[in-house]
């Protein structure tokens, strides 16, 4: 039987599948809510400008602390009680329930990946799983000649099949990822991109991850690293920060059994419940994201896993630009999408994961907007000390503001550090001291993708992907 | 360690309320005794007010000193703060809270590391001793009030995090050993020095622990870069708020550099006495670190029982609070919980543990040393400064420089007393046109600035155009007017 994971089914354009997707970038309220705050906020500067000024930059300053006090207190659970996964190699030579090993579903959506593919092949090949059991679908859009070309001419097992998506709109990852799983008998799926290089035992660990977790985990997330952080700063940096993110950030978030935002890949899911809840949304440019909120708030859980996906990290500057402003743009756009319906998301999410929610997906992105502005009035109240900049900072504005600027700012670049540390690149830990100017990178980008949340709300801004020097 | 201690290390770790409820129960009784203020912790109390009344001395002393260091100041003020709510002494909350987190960590690492009965019970009797019993507490006046408390709780966290890292391997350990070091770093000199001595012994223990230069990769940054960071804030502060990011370092070396050789060579009773203890806790501590189950706790030991005695000598003689008689007292206290403690019982080193440990406490328990800045007793009381100024320039106001001479003459409104920790002339100058000022000159014998090579010393000997001598009292203190008229009040103004 053929699901229908695409299109229009329902008719209301803000939840066309049956559930809220980002079809639309604010819904009616939210645009009326904004309109109404931003008169409200311009009348307000007229009458006192300074003390709208000040009430903005307290709750800023506010907002400042409790993500910094949010990050420590996530990296110290993270390093005091480590729950990730762990399968031993041991357990690999027989199938979790002693008979046979849980059909598995490889599916890989790729675009004008024609350079890296036999590479690709070449590495799914070594996937240690019985092949009877698995499938490999490579998901390439029917006028992707470059790619479907390579694919066509390379000889491949029998297990990998070519899936050819039919051009519609929007033209997404997650649009290519629901067609590919339409169809096919699967227990377990997983996502790769086409870079990947999963570790070779991943689907074994991961199908006895799930079998050893309570039924509601529906979700593993292996761990993402780079196979090519020295190829120069930008790679360097970018290491750091994702063995930030998944090294640390995640498993906290995990420690405290909190709605996980997924990774782009290396997402392991029960099919059943991936289909049962709709899929990916195909119009969020952060799909996972949203993926694992609908998850987690359907009741779902996801666990982490002591297993590594190696990808490459983007060493171009303009294309890091373009994935950064993506993954910010859909930061947003999940965000948007999952407060229209503002009480009964809190409701199901309860207090302490909503707070996880607003700083990890919606703070994420907001601080990495705000932060130019800071650093601006940072540099001119060093520099400059301009007359009448203090009157913003009244003394408790200024202790905690103090504590953000010294303490704060140290220890998102130390948890850097301690992340390579704890992901086996430590000879990368004293770039945590350059992060600061990789942060500044990253606001380049966040603006990029606040402007085209604006302006092309559903482009995908695609990464490219280079041969291996 | 055996598997059942191991379980019952967990459970300690497990139950975290109940350990904050004895941190909370100890700081309590602690709080109810009778404890003086040293006068260290009133000078730091006084640079406290001094920030609470937004002066901008206060906000000076707070980076630009290495006798009081930031932390100690920002930690009282907080306790200066939140204690000031329900009525509570700063200074006997600071300590309180301080003690016992010693002794919470100590009892964590005899639970995690001691043998079970014997460092334990040591240990108590000890800290009953030391803390409750009021003869052996009256003799052991290092344990007043004093704003080092928090070098040696910072140092006994260090050396507990230490050990659990050793024990587990965690990177979390590793993570909080680098935190405690930073923090160290920001408790003035001796704060520096500990941290700083202690730094090498760490990387040469995790690298000799680990032995694979693959695990160790990343560590060393890991563990200095808190470090560095702290130190580099010293900088970027003072240059802030003294406008010389150097100001710290070089009000230090200005007051060493201004030493007479003779001086340092010079030890006076008390230099001789710790330097035996010193030595015999060096002796202890290398003894110790031959022992397979304590040798690296022992040799962390090293650094306080090789540097702080030297630290001692060399602040007694400059004058200026040396900080570190608790963290000692701590040390020795290691020391002892370690002989009993020592699993690996051997017959020929045991009993020279003991001696040592003996000859330790013996010459520990009766020591007093205070080195802190006490005003000089011959220095002239405000009041008659202000009656004297008051019969000629009514609501003229002193000038004060250097922290001493703000912190022998507080006055939270800035009304007839002002200090600045930097001596600028042209800042002085410019007040001058403003207002009519005094100045305010020690004698030039080191306790208030240094004796040589310094503006004040200068000033005490020549003088300046445009001071004029009002008064000099027999020890040498000198009252100088400045005779540059405030503007409006002279009838030469038509000429400037």
């Amino acid at each position: 039987m053929k699901l229908k994971l695409s299109g229009n089914i329902t008719g209301d354009i803000l939840s066309p599948r049956g559930f809220p997707q980002a079809t639309l970038v604010l819904c009616p309220w939210q645009k009326k809510f904004l309109l109404v705050m931003l008169f409200i906020l311009l009348g307000l500067l007229l009458w006192d400008w300074r003390s709208v000024l000040l009430g903005i930059n307290i709750l800023l300053t506010i907002f400042y602390l409790i993500a910094t006090l949010h990050r420590m207190f996530i990296i110290e659970l993270a390093l005091r009680r480590p729950r990730e996964i762990i399968i031993p190699p041991e357990k690999f030579s027989t199938p979790p329930n002693g008979r046979e090993w849980p059909r598995y579903m490889v599916i890989l959506p790729m675009y004008h990946e024609g350079e890296i593919l036999p590479e690709l092949i070449a590495g799914l090949q070594k996937l240690d799983y019985p092949t009877d059991r698995l499938e490999i679908r490579l998901l390439i859009e029917a006028d992707d000649d470059e790619t479907r070309s390579v694919a066509e001419s390379l000889s491949m097992p029998e297990h990998f099949k070519i899936f050819l998506i039919p051009p519609s709109q929007p033209r997404t990852k997650p649009k290519a990822c629901n067609i590919g799983i339409e169809e096919g008998e699967a227990d377990y799926l997983v996502i790769y991109d086409a870079e990947d290089k999963p570790e070779p035992d991943q689907l074994k660990k991961a199908a006895w991850a799930f079998a050893q977790s309570p039924p509601e985990v529906a979700c593993i997330q292996a761990k993402l690293g780079y196979y090519n952080p020295d190829w120069n700063f930008l790679t360097r940096c970018f290491t750091a920060e994702y063995a930030t993110w998944f090294g640390l950030c995640l498993p906290g978030l995990d420690c405290l059994q909190s709605p996980i935002p997924l990774g782009g890949t290396s997402n392991h899911f029960k099919l059943d419940v991936l289909r049962q809840l709709g899929g990916w949304d195909e119009y969020n440019v952060t799909e996972d994201c949203d993926l694992g909120l609908r998850l987690f708030i359907a009741g779902w859980r996801t666990r982490i896993l002591e297993s590594t996906t190696w990808e490459q990290a983007c060493p171009s500057l303009p294309f890091w630009i373009r994935q950064r402003s993506r993954w910010v743009k859909g930061y947003i756009q999940t965000y948007l999408v999952h407060t229209r319906d503002f009480w009964n998301v809190h409701r199901k999410l309860g207090f302490w994961n909503s707070l996880h929610f607003h700083l990890f997906i919606g703070g994420t992105s907001f601080s990495q907007l705000i932060n130019p502005l800071y650093w601006f009035m940072t540099l001119a109240w060093i520099f400059l000390r301009p007359q009448g900049l203090d009157q913003f900072f009244p003394l408790p504005v200024f202790i905690m503001g103090s504590f953000c600027l010294f303490v704060g700012n140290f220890v998102f670049a130390y948890t850097s550090g301690i992340a390579c540390v704890r992901r086996g690149v430590g000879y990368l830990a004293h770039y945590a001291l350059l992060m600061p100017f990789y942060w500044m990178l990253m606001s380049i980008g966040a603006w990029k993708g606040f402007w085209q949340i604006i302006s092309k709300p559903h482009h995908w801004e695609k990464t490219k992907h280079f041969a291996n020097q | 360690m055996t598997a059942a201690n191991h379980q019952t290390c967990r459970s300690w770790h497990q139950t975290p309320s109940l350990l904050v409820l004895i941190f909370v129960a100890l700081a309590l009784c602690l709080y109810c005794l009778p404890t003086r203020s040293n006068p260290a912790m009133e000078n730091c109390n006084t640079i406290v007010e001094s920030l609470r009344s937004s002066q901008n001395w206060g906000r000076q002393a707070l980076v630009g000193s290495l006798e009081y260091g930031p932390l100690q100041t920002l930690f009282l003020l907080l306790c200066r703060s939140l204690g000031g709510i329900i009525g509570l002494s700063a200074g006997k909350l600071y300590s309180a809270i301080c003690q016992s987190f010693i002794i919470v960590s100590l009892l964590l690492w005899q639970k995690n590391h001691g043998r079970r009965g014997r460092g334990l019970i040591g240990a108590a009797l000890l800290l009953a001793g030391a803390f409750f019993f009021p003869p052996l507490r009256e003799l052991l006046s290092c344990t007043a009030a004093s704003p080092a408390w928090l070098n040696a709780a910072l140092f006994c966290a260090l050396y507990y995090q230490f050990s659990q890292w050793h024990q587990e391997q965690e990177l979390r350990w590793l993570v909080l050993c680098a935190t405690s070091l930073a923090l160290l770093m920001l408790c003035g000199s001796c704060g520096i020095l500990l941290a700083l001595g202690t730094i090498p012994v760490l990387l040469r223990e995790i690298s000799f622990t680990l032995n694979d230069k693959e695990k160790f990769s990343g560590l060393p940054t890991i563990l200095l870069m808190p470090a560095g960071y702290a130190l580099l804030l010293y900088f970027v502060w003072n240059w802030l708020v003294m406008d010389d990011a150097i100001f710290f370092l070089r009000d230090y070396w200005s007051r060493a550099s201004s030493l007479p050789l003779a001086a340092l060579l010079h030890l006076p009773p008390s230099s001789w006495r710790l330097g035996l203890l010193f030595l015999l806790l060096a002796a202890l501590a290398t003894l110790l670190s031959f022992e397979r189950t304590c040798k690296s706790p022992a040799r962390l030991l090293l650094p306080l029982a090789l540097l702080l005695p030297l630290h001692f000598h060399f602040t007694q003689i400059m004058q200026v609070y040396s900080g570190g008689l608790p963290a000692y007292l701590l040390a020795v206290l290691l020391a002892l919980l370690l002989v009993l403690n020592s699993s690996d019982y051997r017959l020929r080193q045991r009993p020279l543990q003991f001696l040592l440990s003996l000859a330790l406490l013996y010459c520990a328990l009766p020591i007093r040393v205070s080195t802190c800045f006490q005003s000089a007793s011959d220095a002239p009381p405000r009041t008659e400064l202000t009656t004297y100024i008051d019969q000629f320039w009514p609501d003229s106001r002193i000038m004060l420089y250097g922290l001493p001479l703000a912190l022998a003459y507080p006055d939270l409104q800035e009304y007839r007393f002002q200090a600045r920790l930097d001596y600028q002339e042209s800042d002085f100058l410019t007040q001058a046109r403003d207002e009519q000022l005094h100045l305010l000159v020690p004698p030039p014998e080191g306790k208030y600035y240094p004796a040589r090579k310094s503006v004040l010393a200068d000033i005490h000997a020549h003088g300046r155009p445009w001071l004029l001598l009002e008064k000099q009292w027999p020890g040498g203190w000198q009252l100088w007017r400045c005779v540059i008229p405030p503007e409006g009040e002279s009838k030469l103004d038509a000429l400037r």
